[in-house]
């Protein structure tokens, strides 16, 4: 046993001090972690002393306690987290089946209490669910639907349920479970699916009235559109028959009186002139013209 | 009783056969302690520098001493970008949280997506523990969904007092949706109203966030879906056809309106036009032509016979080539005309 394991073996006083720093450090670390406790910010932390709460550790930092089994450190998570309620048909103030979801924003304000009464988150929700739905069941049956969804903004009553749920449930966690709550909201809002059949049928006759709506009042627009465009066509024909009209007849009634003023000069050649014009527009291809053979210009070929 | 001589039964380990079996491992262990004076202070030393860190550039940082922040309540206790000088574990603890980073929470708790699956569709009503949609003001049911973006405004707060802000958030948008899409008939939803409605939500959104302290702030909140239940889309396609047949009917008649009108002034100016020349024409003519006459009635006046025989030749000419034909007679005797004609017309039958 005491002969050398190795060519350069350790001397014995340098194991034997390592062997002390050895066990001095892990006796240091068991100790420290028998007996001490750290509680993280967001938490809380109870010391158990043989079964019963002997202290609340509220702010974070390192404690000391004495070690298992004599004292134990239970942590509480004191942050705020939300919690969904179930899905339950309540009835409102008009008779009308709603599923109401409620979320809550809640956390542990009492942790001695929380621990005494819940334990746990997931009880925690339990519990909360209970009270949530019971107050919302009771204030729910003092409004009618439109306090939920309406067109009219004067019956929407949400924020005035949702302060009132908070009010109700508040102080009866606070007080019974050590919780904070810090609000209720709604994440949904529903109607039990016998229902949704009936709005269904609600919303297809609706499109189908709308569908029509919309072709006749296309039709009676585009109607409008083309009655203004053929009436404004019309004034403008009107109007340019009238100008042209206008402008001929002036033109004429100028031009008669020049006619006039000249041919009052000379009635009779006028007269010559207009009798030999009617001649020219007269005598055509089927007429037969019969000249004396003394008249002008054929007499020159007829011998005296 | 001698157990040493009966088989299968395994003989008692002395002493020495122990420090045999175990000799490479004690041989291995003496090779670390005659150098451990070396590691250890190696060892030493990355433990005392483990608990410095790196705070990238879009982080910050906060220290937890025993569990409780680091100088909590100054603005030393959130460290800035750089190098941060920390205890090692277990007496500091740093984290590091990405302020810069924008996170992305998407809300499907008012869809049919939060489903997971399209069973649904086939059916005639919808499910509300298995459905999402929301109920409008005016008693009609749509699907929405939202996709929000935010990022840590207070790193304490969401780090210390918040346990996940995911879903507290997702719950949040959900309730302003919900109230937001009850006060509005579903036509202004789903057409006109749904840009108001989306920004009413974002802006309620920020509101509560402020009021519930949560340590984030919204960057954008778009919606990403908006329809109306599976089960009336045919009703709601069949309004925007005739929503589009209706505008179809408008434009047309606009059409019509913007050929014909132009049409007619067109029309309008060449006749006017046309009528101003003519009229210019004919008073140009009757001019030119009083004029001839006014010359010419001087010249009768003058020369009557001259100018009259000459008119009559000039349309006898005329006359004679346009007539089918042409008979002379003598004069009679005595007559009282020395020039004279007739003439026979002959209609057509």
């Amino acid at each position: 046993m005491d002969q050398p394991l190795m060519e350069n073996p350790v001397s014995s006083t340098s194991l034997k001090r390592l062997r002390m720093v050895v066990v001095v450090l892990a006796l240091i670390a068991i100790g420290y972690r028998a007996s001490s406790t750290i509680v993280s910010e967001g938490t809380s932390a109870i010391v158990v002393r043989l079964g019963n709460p002997a202290r609340v550790l509220p702010n974070p930092g390192l404690y000391f306690t004495l070690p298992w089994p004599i004292e134990e450190v239970v942590s509480i998570d004191t942050r705020r987290r939300t919690f969904e309620t179930q899905h339950t048909e309540m009835l409102t103030k008009d008779k009308k089946n709603v599923v109401l979801v409620s979320f809550v924003i809640w956390s542990v304000s009492d942790p001695l209490k929380f621990f005494q009464s819940i334990g746990d988150i997931e009880t925690a929700d339990e519990k909360l669910n209970g009270l949530v739905t019971n107050a919302k069941i009771g204030v729910l049956g003092k409004y009618d639907l439109t306090a939920l969804a309406s067109t009219d903004t004067t019956l929407l009553k949400t924020k005035e349920i949702e302060i009132e749920l908070l009010s109700l449930t508040q102080t009866l966690a606070a007080e019974q479970y050590g919780i904070a709550i810090q609000h209720i909201g709604f994440s949904r809002l529903s109607l039990p699916k016998e229902n949704i059949r009936a709005v269904f049928q609600q919303m297809r006759a609706e499109r189908k009235k709308f569908a029509v709506e919309f072709r006749a009042k296309g039709d009676e627009q585009a109607s409008r559109i083309r009655a203004i465009t053929d009436t404004e066509v019309s004034q403008i024909e009107a109007k340019m028959t009238q100008e042209v009209a206008e402008l001929r007849g002036e033109a004429e009634a100028q031009s008669a009186k020049i006619y006039a003023d000249a041919h009052s000069k000379d009635p009779e050649l006028y007269r010559f002139i207009r009798s030999l014009e009617t001649l020219e527009d007269v005598i055509g291809p089927k007429s037969t013209l019969i000249l004396r053979t003394d008249a002008a210009p054929f007499d020159v070929l007829v011998e005296e | 009783m001698n157990l040493e001589h009966l088989p299968f039964i395994p003989r008692k380990r002395t002493g020495s056969d122990w420090v045999l079996l175990f000799a490479p491992v004690r041989m291995m262990l003496v090779w670390f302690l005659t150098r451990l004076s070396w590691w250890l202070v190696g060892l030493l030393v990355l433990y005392a520098v483990s608990g410095i860190t790196i705070v990238q550039p879009d982080e910050v940082a906060v220290v937890y001493r025993w569990g409780a922040i680091r100088n909590a309540g100054t603005a030393q206790a959130i460290a800035k970008p750089g190098m941060l000088l920390a205890l090692p574990k277990p007496f500091e603890r740093v984290h590091r949280i990405p302020v810069q980073k924008v996170f992305e929470q998407k809300v499907e708790g008012l869809h049919f997506r939060a489903v997971g699956q399209m069973t649904f569709l086939s059916s005639s009503t919808l499910n509300p523990e298995k459905v999402g949609y929301a109920l409008t003001g005016d008693g009609n049911v749509v699907h929405v969904s939202f996709s929000v973006n935010y990022q840590i405004e207070d790193p304490i707060v969401y780090t210390v007092q918040i346990e996940d802000v995911a879903p507290m958030l997702d719950h949040i948008v959900r309730s302003i949706a919900l109230q937001q899409i009850a006060e509005r008939p579903v036509d202004s939803i789903l057409s006109d109203g749904r840009e108001a409605m989306v920004q009413a939500i974002s802006k309620s959104t920020s509101t509560e966030l402020e009021r519930l302290n949560l340590g984030i702030r919204i960057v954008s909140l778009e919606m990403v879906d908006l329809v109306p239940p599976y089960q009336i889309k045919d009703e709601f396609s069949a309004v925007q056809t005739s929503a589009i047949e209706a505008e179809t009917a408008i434009q047309e008649a606009e059409e019509y309106r913007a050929e014909q009108l132009p049409k007619a002034q067109t029309t309008y100016n060449r006749q006017v036009s046309k009528a101003k020349s003519e009229s210019t024409q004919t008073l140009a003519t009757a001019r030119a032509e009083a004029l001839v006459f006014e010359q010419l009635a001087l010249e009768a006046k003058e020369h009557p016979e001259v100018v009259y025989r000459r008119l009559l030749q000039e349309r006898l000419g005329v006359i004679g080539k346009n007539a089918g034909d042409i008979r002379f007679v003598p004069p009679p005797l005595g007559s009282r005309y020395p020039e004279g004609y007739r003439i026979l017309l002959e209609r057509e039958p």
